[in-house]
């Protein structure tokens, strides 16, 4: 639960909160693209490292902490398994793969924890992505809550009967766990379908395409970190392929 | 041993997320009564209510079921004491036949299997699910459900019950049966909790009424002193009942006079039979 | 004066069952009616509700017979999205109808998906934002609000699109009296200055049936009563849906002194009889 935390919009007042997630998409994706290209431990930390910067300035160190230790135990995995699957490349690509899973998590999981997921689902929308795509992202989000709040009031119905979920061995645990999701996956299922009729009572699915409410507005600052952005990565691919003669 | 009381609840605090959802409670319930606890949305009822089976702890103050602190015993051992029955049934089936469903906790609780059986039939009986035994919970109208939801908490026989919102979303009819349950309840010298903000359904079935109110216990009696002060009523955002506010009215205007009780509708015609020359 | 709803022998199966959910209804109901339908729960009136709209048969298939037109149109050709202008629906549970994260999001969510110009919408859910106080809510998401307030968001984000109509079905059902009473009062408002028509499925008669000029009573998919709440009420067939308190003691004392009144609905209405009766105003009809 700690790890999917990291990955949550906390609200706070931060210049990387500001900034409108298509041009913190680019930063992105240039993070990304660096650490799939570069091997080299050296980059790697380095990315890291400015990945920390960042959430300092967006005030988040403390939830973004919490995930990149979640990911810690996975980054540990990797390198084990790489030191095991292929000895040959020794520790060196071992540690450098780890650190590309470690850095890639730690960029998601600060861009995550400062878009909020409309705001990012609008400026998709925004993009030209189709309604139903970015409609499925805030739904999904919008109900984190309350799947959350159904099965605590399932479980505490569950336990009302006297039942336990953290007693007996693996297989009375699996199968009280599972009687536990009985109601809670026939209520969801329900639930989707009373949202279904909500929204097309509300003309959604029509014929026209869907209009946009006060769409996201880029500013100046956005416009110059997305061009920054896309030159950094230009220059980084062309680095990597050999600049043309 | 035998205690006196079902519940007692002293000083009770209780807070989430950081926000002070209980203060002070204190409330004794005993043996065999019917109490009612009514409030607003969000007046702490559903809270103070979970305290009773253990599902929370006090973080100030106690909670004595039967004799336990309810902070010293488990849920599973408190359940076995205090049934609970949540406001939407959907929540709370979890077998795949409707037998099953009530037999859960009784095979749960050890009872032996010529034991569950007849306590299964009992039940099945008494709330009219017969015919749909063999029947999936999820495939029950919403009346048949909340009923099978009482049933297989009732069928195990806890001495203390307690009801969230029994008449929520539910017709008249339904509401009629979950009353004459109640009368059975009774009759079998359960101790019934029960939480609600039908007034109506209230004044008819309770011995005693507690109001809150942010978090408070604002006023707790008997259900006609409770239901008689439209200004408590007021206080806790709830509506009097119909027969209360016509007398209430018919007195300021002294048609009827102030120190006769009138509860029921049979009341008021009463009164109007003895005061009002037609 | 055309009704705005109109259905005729309308027989309605769900896909898979047996047995018919309407059996032979036959409505008229004419602009600015505030109509209360009530029923033992599986009556049909909910599946009648999703009738209006067009929700059934375009969402829910099955088998539809009869004729339904409202407002004009005939909801077997019209699909539920352009019935979306003339009805809005209200459902029981808020939080299953509000999706976004800002309550001036949620208002513009039905304008935003029928395709509205921005300026246009702007206009509207301002003019909505004013008119139901929700101006200082306008950044809060709606599920952070109470039960009472959600719903009012719901009905505001319908009302943003103009509907002739408003169905709701059990809107207050998870309410407390004080909110469900607000929610009514909000409706009863919007069928008087504003001409709306509104369909109320509820329960709990004894708050309701003050608001409403027009009772429907169903019962196995079939209308059993129809008619003003006074003259329904001392039906027999009123019986079951449970006669709130006030007309009980009416039906009684109007056997017993053998008076005809306007069946009183509120507290207010019963202590004013029974004044008048103290006066001596005997058969005031």
């Amino acid at each position: 639960m700690s790890m999917l935390e990291g990955f949550l919009y906390k609200p706070k007042e931060s210049p990387l909160h500001k900034l409108d997630p298509r041009s913190k998409a680019v930063i992105l994706v240039f993070y990304t693209v660096t650490s799939l290209i570069y091997l080299d431990p050296i980059v790697l930390i380095l990315l890291l490292l400015s990945v920390v910067l960042l959430s300092i300035v967006g005030k988040c160190v403390r939830e973004w902490s919490k995930s990149v230790k979640a990911t810690l135990t996975f980054a540990l995995v990797i390198f084990i398994l790489n030191v095991l699957a292929s000895p040959g490349l020794g520790y060196t690509y071992a540690l450098a793969m780890s650190l590309r899973f470690l850095s890639l998590a730690a960029a998601f999981s600060l861009y995550f924890l400062t878009t909020p997921p409309e705001a990012l689902a609008l400026s998709l929308e925004a993009a030209g992505l189709p309604r139903d795509f970015t409609l499925m992202l805030t739904l999904s989000l919008r109900f984190v809550p309350t799947l959350a709040r159904d099965l605590q009031i399932v479980t505490d119905a569950f336990r009302s009967r006297g039942l336990k979920l953290d007693s007996g061995n693996y297989v009375e645990r699996l199968y009280n766990f599972a009687k536990l999701l009985t109601p809670l996956i026939v209520f969801e299922i329900r639930r989707s379908l009373m949202i279904a009729e909500a929204l097309e009572s509300r003309g959604f699915g029509g014929a026209v395409k869907p209009s946009l409410y006060k769409p996201p507005k880029m500013s100046l600052i956005d416009y110059m970190i997305t061009a920054g952005g896309l030159v950094a990565l230009g220059v980084i691919v062309c680095y990597h392929l050999g600049f043309p003669q | 041993m035998d205690y006196e009381d079902a519940i007692v609840v002293k000083n009770l605090y209780f807070s989430y997320n950081e926000k002070l959802v209980l203060k002070n409670i204190n409330l004794q319930i005993k043996k065999g009564e019917i109490v009612t606890i009514m409030g607003e949305n969000g007046a702490g009822k559903t809270t103070l209510i979970k305290h009773f089976n253990g599902l929370l702890k006090p973080k100030k103050g106690k909670v004595i079921v039967l004799g336990m602190d309810t902070s010293q015993t488990p849920v599973s051992q408190l359940a076995r004491h205090v049934g609970m029955v949540f406001q939407n049934p959907d929540y709370q089936l979890f077998a795949e036949t409707v037998e099953e469903e009530i037999a859960m906790a009784l095979r749960n609780f050890g009872f032996p299997e010529e034991k569950v059986k007849a306590r299964v039939e009992w039940a099945l009986k008494v709330f009219e699910l017969d015919r749909y035994r063999k029947r999936s919970p999820y495939l029950l109208s919403i009346g048949e459900r909340k009923r099978l939801s009482i049933a297989s908490v009732i069928s195990y026989d806890p001495p203390i019950v307690v009801l969230d919102e029994p008449t929520a979303g539910q017709d008249f009819l339904q509401k009629e049966k979950i009353a004459e349950l109640l009368f059975l309840l009774k009759q079998m010298k359960k101790t019934i909790v029960m939480v609600t903000h039908d007034v109506e359904f209230a004044i008819k079935r309770s011995d005693r009424i507690v109001l809150m109110a942010d978090g408070e216990i604002i006023a707790q009696g008997p259900t006609f002193e409770i239901m008689s002060s439209i200004e408590l009523l007021e206080r806790a955002r709830l509506k009097p009942p119909q027969i209360i506010e016509t007398a209430y009215i018919l007195k300021r205007k002294n048609i009827l006079p102030s120190e006769i009780s009138i509860f029921t509708p049979k009341d008021l015609v009463e009164a109007i039979a003895k005061n009002v020359d037609a | 004066m055309t009704p705005l709803i109109e259905l005729r022998d309308v027989y309605f199966t769900y896909e898979g069952e047996k047995n018919p959910a309407l059996k032979g209804i036959n409505l008229e109901i004419k602009e600015g009616e505030f109509v209360l339908l009530t029923g033992p729960s599986g009556c049909g009136k909910s599946t009648l509700c999703r009738l209006l709209n067009g929700l059934i048969p375009h969402f829910y298939g099955g088998d539809l017979k009869g004729e339904v037109i409202v407002d004009g149109l005939d909801v077997r050709s019209t699909p539920t999205y352009e019935m979306a202008k003339h009805v809005g629906m209200v459902f029981q549970n808020p939080e299953n109808q509000l999706f976004n994260s800002s309550v001036e999001r949620e208002i513009a969510f039905g304008l935003e998906s029928l395709g509205f110009p921005p300026d246009e919408m702007e206009r509207r859910v301002e003019e909505v934002l004013r008119a139901f106080n929700l101006v200082e809510l306008r950044d809060t998401p709606p599920y952070m609000l109470s039960g009472g307030q959600q719903q009012k968001v719901a009905i505001a984000s319908i009302i943003a699109l103009r509907p002739k109509i408003i169905v709701l079905d059990e809107p207050t059902a998870n309410l407390d009296p004080l909110s469900a009473e607000e929610i009514l009062e909000l409706l009863s408002v919007l069928c008087k200055d504003q001409n709306i028509t509104i369909i109320l499925v509820e329960h709990r008669l004894e708050i309701a049936l003050k608001y409403a000029s027009r009772l429907i009573i169903m019962k196995n998919g079939e209308k059993i009563a129809d008619g003003t709440p006074r003259d329904v009420l001392l039906t027999k067939e009123a019986e079951i849906v449970g006669i709130p308190p006030v007309v009980e003691v009416y039906k009684t004392i109007r056997r017993r002194y053998r008076i005809t009144r306007v069946t009183p609905l509120t507290p207010h209405d019963l202590a004013n009889l029974i004044e008048s009766l103290a006066r001596g105003e005997g058969n005031g009809l």
